[in-house]
């Protein structure tokens, strides 16, 4: 997984790309760093260009939704397709983070 | 890999070696099976190997060539079949060229392959994390857990003797149905163990949802998983 982050007036765009499995366990260490250190509020992942989640992967995200939460930032997912937008939905993630088209 | 060492373990399987236009070098039986025989820097060519008429990808890795025909009878039981190093398997998309295997055999809607690439990935997750390297999921919310689980990954596949241990997938493709097997070498797995908690504990209940039925067997070692096709 590869990512690019774009910061904007009222949002940090997260652009995600390739696999988020287990195995990107220091790339999110460092993105919710990240996502937490910037200076806006809303913290964005845009997922149109992910190929694959898997269960760790959705465990990170929900870490992540915790840091910023104690930090008092939002944390929404974008343009989730295919099999990334089948696993949030099978994992009931639209519960616990917002998910927007 | 050494063509000693191929022309070595070829013989003791009885079976011809050839070097195909790529470069990747095989043993075969017949035409309509061909076993990969993965010895050294085999990970870069590994791509151009799933597609029939593959049928088994074996690591080499510190098996004696008794062992390896052992794998290799085992191999020609299943319609496709794999064994790796823990190591090697966490390298590689593992689930990912088995599918694209599978769906050379068999035509399946995308849909049905990115149901049946998840539970496979999550199947051999476990077998890799839990089984081979005794690896605790990530049990809560916290980053230090986070960073727990991180520090568990990279020490242990530097232990040699976790990382050495086997993980095999076999499956048994049928006209209605796909069964896969995958098993780790680990401590094994009790099903009453917690399910999703915090930020972990969800790669069962996800394989229990895309699944026909999924069990696990010899003290939860091996997971068995039914797809309808």
């Amino acid at each position: 997984m590869d990512y690019g982050i774009e910061i904007t007036d009222q949002e940090a765009i997260v652009r995600l790309s390739g696999r988020l499995t287990f195995n990107d366990h220091v790339k999110l260490r460092n993105l919710i760093r990240e996502m937490t250190q910037n200076e806006v509020t809303q913290q964005t992942l845009d997922m149109s260009n992910l190929d694959f989640v898997d269960s760790v992967g959705i465990g990170m995200l929900l870490i992540a939704r915790e840091e910023l939460a104690t930090v008092k930032k939002q944390f929404v997912l974008r343009h989730a397709s295919g099999q990334v937008k089948r696993v949030l939905t099978v994992a009931q993630l639209g519960r616990l983070i917002t998910i927007e088209d | 890999m050494p063509e000693e060492r191929l022309s070595s373990v070829a013989t003791y399987c009885c079976m011809p070696v050839r070097r195909s236009q790529d470069g990747f070098r095989t043993a075969h039986r017949a035409s309509s099976s061909v076993i990969a025989l993965l010895g050294l820097d085999w990970e870069d060519e590994i791509d151009s190997s799933w597609h029939a008429p593959f049928t088994a990808w074996i690591e080499l890795a510190s098996c004696s060539d008794a062992a390896v025909a052992e794998l290799v009878e085992r191999a020609a039981r299943h319609s496709l079949f794999a064994s790796l190093s823990a190591a090697s398997a966490n390298r590689i998309a593992l689930a990912r060229g088995l599918v694209l295997t599978i769906s050379d055999h068999r035509p399946i809607a995308l849909a049905q392959r990115n149901d049946l690439e998840l539970a496979l990935h999550e199947a051999i997750a476990n077998a890799i994390l839990h089984g081979n390297l005794e690896i605790d999921g990530i049990r809560t919310l916290n980053l230090a857990d986070l960073d727990r689980f991180s520090q568990d990954i990279i020490h242990r596949t530097d232990e040699p003797a976790l990382a050495a241990r086997r993980v095999e997938v076999a499956c048994s493709l049928e006209d209605d149905r796909l069964q896969i097997d995958v098993t780790d070498q680990g401590r094994g797995f009790s099903s009453g163990q917690p399910g999703a908690v915090g930020a972990g504990g969800r790669g069962l209940q996800l394989i229990a949802t895309l699944t026909r039925s999924c069990q696990l067997l010899d003290g939860g070692r091996c997971i068995r998983m039914e797809f309808a096709l």
